[in-house]
């Protein structure tokens, strides 16, 4: 009954299914064949909407309703492949991944159960292209390498499914007796079962084709991955010439053939596809009919490539936005374009307008065609600016498609243009939807031509003045993220402005759209934008708010454990161990949340969610002391990192924070070896083109801030190992000839002298000065001096520290004779005349003169700098050490009361210290 | 047979009443009226009808046997019936900022509408108004449009485009700091309906001008006081005073009053949301708050450009704001500034900048 009425609810598009479906509609024994049909034509959510009603209906038979989540999987996978938007298309995926799981959990011994399996692979490979198709609407070389990489993760993944599938459905084939009779319905199961094995095999290997794309032509990736492609279709094809699956690893075949320059083996085969008469075949022979277009264009018959292009559209004129269309789109511009130099004056016009015509309809899909679509749309079509006599007399309409267009050539000072001339065209005082439409697409246009504030004004008010609109919460959304592009972008100035406007927004648009995916991401906006100010519980808050049926609820968790982490260490900073605890408890929950979903979800091992989740659960594990479980965490994914050819900048700056934890659980493993090789290994790696310079100062600080946390947690025990794996660790740095720096022998000598190693500190430093002092190449570059004088005088502060006062006095002089101007000698100089008297060898009045002179001449100039406070702090502890606390505690309460900012936080809480050191 | 012969008659009664229909459509003037009209017009805020009378304070429109009266300042357009191509053109052309083509136009239809004197009036007053706005972006052309704007006051003094006239009139006068000619129209002004609270608000732009900010507030306070909650003259009083707040220097009141009027004007009432935006990117400006007032500037610029003065107004503080040492993007000032001088190129903000 159920099933009468929503047939007879159904839209008359779908009438045309119903009239030959009709009565597997209304008997459930063929529902799953009318679901079929239903999706064959494209109608997924009717098909979607069937089966909920056949959920809901109490006249379903059991054995049907156990199968509906597999038809819905099956439903949303292929509604995923025909989506135009690679993030709806994502979405899609996920869902259908939670529906065809649940069915195998459910029903394991299922005869359905086995295409599940493949489903689920198909799964897999359906994300893979579906990164790649993402990756010809990269912004930018690294973001694309970014998807590359991420789609062969997800093609290791499906290939594995497939193989997993392979394996488990042979041994299914092999239980089936070897005669069945023909009535019996077990015939048509084991069938179903061969049927499902062909398919994983046969898919397996159309991975390996699609992985080879991923790759540039001709490198050694994709010519060997189309090698082993050619035997394994070979073989598929041998073993099933009488099956469609046999003949479609024939075509794969002449594909790879044709990749590799055997075009005439590649056509041999083409030509054969195409000569078979049967119409089941159609759907193969749409696909060959565009690989012999492509493998003529090779050929340079240009003109007959043309003529198939045509054919092939005609033929198949409701196919428009498929992949297939798409390509035959692509190669019809490509031939006409190759024939343009025998061509003039009107012919050669008309060619170029039917060749960028067609180029229009590529590009307006993403697609891996879109990118060289759009650079040949920008040489024949090229889009010289508009003026304003150009544009204005345009109405509303034709301003909005040439605007649209405009966007698709990537034109966008063009399309702003056009854009502002649609919204006063569209009078928004009459008619605000309209105007809405082209004020949203403004905000697209000017976010992509950097033009960050103006997508952020005309966004916000979209968003906040019209609410209920359309295009409200769109906009809304590109507002949000053009305010993050401008807070890094201008990064002069009071940059409050634009986290608080920023936070703001992300409020109102989690308030006004809770259930919407803007809404989520106005949540992860707003926590981060909290963590950046420090107020975690507010960012904590804001992350667990993400819906989680949100794509963003695995980015949320992330971020939440990772806020929660922090909140621990201010917890740990005020001596709170039980809460810090809580904390670290929560933070570990969330981020191992976050990753298994990113694991289910078979994220690959480079993918940069996983990894930055995975880091972060390192640095929590590696500072409440377990760093085997880091490195356990860690050392697959670094070797995942280092296997990927040629990584991105992004990349590298992802897998040098991989190495750089690995090295931290290195050295508190007491593996020195080790680590002194990942040292060597991130030095190779670069970070994200940073200096080596810098890497070792990221080092360095991360070495501080575990001996920090250590010190805070009052772990004695944990902090002398840590300091003794530390030294040993330097010390073997140190020691090592082979691949030594200028950065990384003075890095490793500055953390020496920290840990109170002076001696070895001291003889690196000698040894630096001895050798690069020397070396006229170092001394080449104009920041050697400079860089000179620093060794040097860190060598007066280690032979301070050793007690060889009168040695580090005299090598002191000379630096300051030479550095007349220089700040740094001059503390050194206060530093060395408390250390003298404090071994009486010289008088605290001496060293109190020194530093308050020194502060006196810092406090002239502008702005004052860092060592400022430092000299009057080191000031008021040589009055202290007299004796004077009166004077002391006057001359700190002056400076403290003075001075708008003592400077970092640590200098702060130092005054702080001290002044309740000396009471009131 | 029947049936064929059934056709063809339907066939000939639609091309007989679709003619019938063009006609009565066309015979008919049409007012639009402003957004926030109280006269009630049809869903698209107009009224049709046949235009009978039109003076200072109301045009009288007839439809059947009964006369609708709507008070002048609620008359946004209108499309009289007869009117000459040329008028539309010239109001296609000023759409598309062609403002000189577009005087030409509107002086032409002038002419041509010479038998039919509300659309003659109609013409002439568009051709007058478009080139006192041409004037405010272009110095050059003040002596000629103020006479043209004196000629056509004396010409329609009881038409009913003199308000808008005398207050054309009386920027041209104010941007030339001729105080005793602004005096003189402003007189003029606080005769008619409803001018006495446009002549205040000149007058305190006045003041303004030769540095009386505190008589100048003390004038604003009385209009506010006067003026209706909401009302647009309320609204343009308390944008004046947040001016002379910010001379003043007394930011954090300015800001507040001004994102009042934002608040509560209509989102798209382009003429004073552009000045409201103006006046609050003058007043971070003066308060060294560079980033909030290009945010402020950039509302007008994305939309409200509209509003021509405002616009070029706007335009040029942005390139003024981009160059400021917390944003140092010069780059962009100097495209910015490119605008203005393509957009406006006789702007006198590219000379001079707004003060």
């Amino acid at each position: 009954m159920l099933r009468r009425l929503w047939i007879a609810g159904l839209s008359t598009v779908v009438l045309f299914v119903l009239a030959t479906q009709g009565r597997a509609a209304d008997d459930p024994r063929l529902a799953a064949d009318f679901i079929q049909a239903l999706r064959e034509r494209g109608y997924y959510d009717v098909a979607l909407q069937y089966l909920e009603a056949l959920r809901l209906d109490p006249e379903t038979p059991a054995a049907l309703k156990k199968t509906l989540e597999f038809e819905e999987g099956r439903t949303l996978i292929e509604e995923a492949t025909h989506a135009s938007d690679p993030d709806v298309a994502k979405i899609k995926l996920e869902q259908a991944k939670v529906k065809i799981e649940a069915f195998v959990k459910a029903n394991p011994d299922l005869p359905q159960t086995t295409e599940a399996l493949v489903e689920l692979a198909n799964l897999l490979y359906e994300r893979g292209r579906n990164e790649v198709d993402s990756a010809g609407d990269a912004r930018g070389a690294a973001d694309k390498d970014v998807r590359l990489a991420a789609a062969r993760g997800y093609y290791e993944s499906a290939r594995n499914a497939y193989k997993g599938a392979f394996d488990r459905l042979n041994a299914k084939l092999a239980a089936y007796p070897k005669y069945i009779p023909p009535e019996d319905s077990k015939k048509l199961e084991r069938e179903r079962v061969r049927n499902s094995l062909m398919q994983a095999e046969l898919h397996k290997s159309v991975v390996d084709y699609y992985e080879a794309q991923t790759h540039p032509a001709g490198s050694k990736e994709r010519i060997a991955l189309l090698q082993k492609g050619l035997v394994e279709f070979e073989e598929i094809y041998k073993r099933y010439r009488q099956q469609l699956a046999g003949l479609t690893a024939r075509m794969w075949q002449g594909k790879c053939f044709e990749e590799e320059g055997k075009l005439g083996e590649a056509t041999g085969i083409y030509k054969e596809l195409l000569d078979h008469t049967d119409p089941r075949l159609l759907a193969l022979q749409k696909q060959v009919a565009y690989f012999r277009i492509i493998v003529a264009g090779k050929r340079g018959e240009f003109a007959r490539a043309v003529d198939e292009c045509a054919e092939w559209l005609r033929n198949f004129p409701k196919d428009r936005r498929s992949y297939e269309a798409l390509g035959v789109r692509f190669e019809l511009a490509k031939d006409l374009i190759a024939q343009l130099p025998s061509m003039t004056g009107t012919e050669k016009e008309k060619t170029i307008r039917a060749a960028t015509d067609s180029l229009n309809e590529v590009i307006r899909v993403v697609s891996p065609f879109k990118p060289e679509a759009i650079e040949l749309l920008q040489k024949y079509r090229p889009n010289a600016a508009l003026s304003a006599a150009d544009i204005s007399k345009l109405n509303y309409d034709d301003a909005m498609i040439q605007g649209t267009q405009a966007i698709s050539t990537l034109a966008y000072e063009n399309a702003i243009a056009l854009l502002k001339l649609a919204t006063r065209r569209a009078d928004a005082a009459r008619d605000a939807a309209k105007a809405n439409r082209a004020r949203y697409m403004l905000a697209y246009a000017s976010i992509m031509s950097k033009r960050y504030y103006e997508a952020a004004v005309v966004g916000e008010h979209v968003g906040r003045l019209y609410p209920k609109d359309e295009w409200a919460a769109k906009s809304a959304d590109l507002a949000m993220q053009a305010l993050v592009e401008a807070y890094n972008a201008y990064t002069l100035g009071n940059r409050t402005v634009d986290l608080e406007r920023l936070l703001d927004l992300a409020r109102y648009t989690a308030e006004t759209w809770p259930d919407s995916e803007q809404g989520d991401n106005g949540r992860v906006i707003g926590g981060q934008v909290e963590v950046g100010r420090g107020r975690y519980a507010e960012a904590i808050a804001s992350f667990d708010r993400v819906r989680p049926s949100s794509s963003k609820w695995v980015d949320g968790q992330n971020a939440s454990g990772d806020a929660h982490w922090k909140q621990s260490l201010i917890y740990r900073e005020k001596g709170d161990a039980k809460a810090a605890e809580a904390e670290v408890q929560q933070s570990l929950a969330k981020l191992n949340t976050a990753l298994k979903a990113r694991r289910d979800a078979n994220a690959p091992e480079t993918d940069p969610g996983l990894v930055a989740n995975s880091c972060d659960l390192a640095v929590v594990n590696l500072e409440t002391g377990k760093p085997s479980e880091a490195l356990k965490l860690l050392d697959p994914i670094a070797k995942k990192l280092a296997d990927v050819p040629k990584r991105s900048p992004a990349m590298n700056t992802a897998y040098t924070r991989v190495l750089s934890s690995i090295l931290r659980a290195h050295v508190a493993t007491g593996k020195v070896d080790q680590a002194i090789a990942d040292m060597k290994t991130i030095e190779g790696v670069g970070g994200a083109g940073n200096s080596a310079a810098t890497l070792y100062l990221e080092l360095g600080r991360l070495l501080e801030r575990e001996i920090e946390t250590l010190q805070k947690r009052g772990d004695k025990a944990g902090l002398a190992r840590t300091e003794e794996a530390y030294q040993k660790f330097l010390k073997a740095l140190v020691a090592t000839k082979a691949g030594q720096t200028f950065q990384s022998l003075h890095w490793a000598a500055d953390n020496l002298l920290k840990l109170g190693s002076a001696r070895e500190a001291s003889e690196v430093y000698a040894n630096l000065l001895d050798t690069y002092g020397k070396d006229p190449q170092f001394l080449k570059a104009s920041s050697s001096a400079a860089q000179i004088s620093a060794i040097r005088i860190k060598q007066v502060a280690a032979l301070r520290t050793m007690g060889n006062l009168s040695e580090a006095e005299t090598l002191l002089n000379d630096v300051i004779e030479q550095n007349k101007r220089s700040i740094g000698p001059l503390m050194e100089k206060g530093f060395l005349l408390d250390a003298k008297a404090e071994a009486k060898q010289g008088t605290w009045i001496t060293a109190y003169n020194h530093w308050k002179s020194l502060a006196l001449k810092l406090a002239g100039m502008s702005p004052k700098p860092t060592q400022y406070s430092e000299a009057w702090y080191q000031a008021v502890v040589a009055l202290q050490k007299q004796g004077q606390v009166d004077l002391a505690r006057s001359t700190l309460r002056s400076v403290m009361k003075l001075s708008t900012s003592l400077g970092s936080p640590e200098i702060q809480a130092k005054y702080e210290r001290l002044a309740k050191q000396l009471g009131k | 047979m029947t049936l064929r012969r059934l056709r063809a008659w339907s066939t000939l009664a639609v091309s007989l009443v679709l003619p019938l229909a063009a006609i009565s459509a066309s015979l008919a003037d049409v007012v639009t009226l402003t957004p926030d009209a109280v006269t009630k017009g049809d869903s698209a805020g107009k009224i049709r009808g046949t235009v009978v009378a039109e003076s200072p304070t109301k045009v009288d429109i007839k439809l059947g046997q009964s006369v609708t009266s709507i008070p002048t300042n609620e008359v946004a357009d209108i499309e009289y019936d007869g009117d000459p191509p040329s008028l539309e053109d010239a109001k296609s052309k000023e759409a598309q900022n062609a403002l000189a083509e577009a005087a030409d136009l509107y002086k032409k239809a002038a002419t041509e509408a010479a038998s039919k004197p509300f659309i003659a009036e109609d013409a002439a007053f568009g051709q007058v108004r478009v080139v006192g706005e041409m004037a405010l972006n272009d110095p050059g052309r003040i002596a000629e449009a103020t006479t043209l704007l004196e000629k056509f006051s004396q010409t329609y003094k009881n038409g009913r485009h003199i308000g808008l006239t005398l207050e054309s009139l009386a920027k041209l006068q104010l941007a030339k700091e001729n105080f005793n000619g602004v005096e003189q129209t402003l007189a003029q002004l606080a005769k008619l309906p409803g001018g006495d609270d446009r002549a205040s608000a000149y007058r305190v732009k006045i003041l303004m001008k030769k540095g009386s900010t505190d008589q100048a507030l003390a004038e604003l306070d009385k209009v506010i006081a006067a003026s209706g909650e909401g009302s647009a003259r309320r609204r343009d009083a308390v944008i004046a005073k947040a001016e002379a707040l910010v001379n003043l220097r007394k930011f954090a009141e300015a800001e507040t009053l001004l994102k009042g009027v934002i608040k509560t004007a209509s989102a798209e009432d382009s003429a004073i949301q552009s000045a409201a935006h103006n006046a609050l990117g003058e007043c971070y400006r003066a308060a060294g708050r560079p980033k909030e007032a290009l945010y402020a500037f950039l509302h007008t610029d994305m939309l409200f450009s509209k509003e021509k003065d405002e616009h070029a107004r706007a335009l040029a503080r942005i390139a003024q704001l981009w160059r400021d040492p917390q944003l140092n993007r010069p780059d962009r000032a100097e495209e910015v500034l490119e605008r203005l001088k393509q957009e406006y190129p006789r702007s006198p903000y590219l000379s001079t900048p707004p003060k």
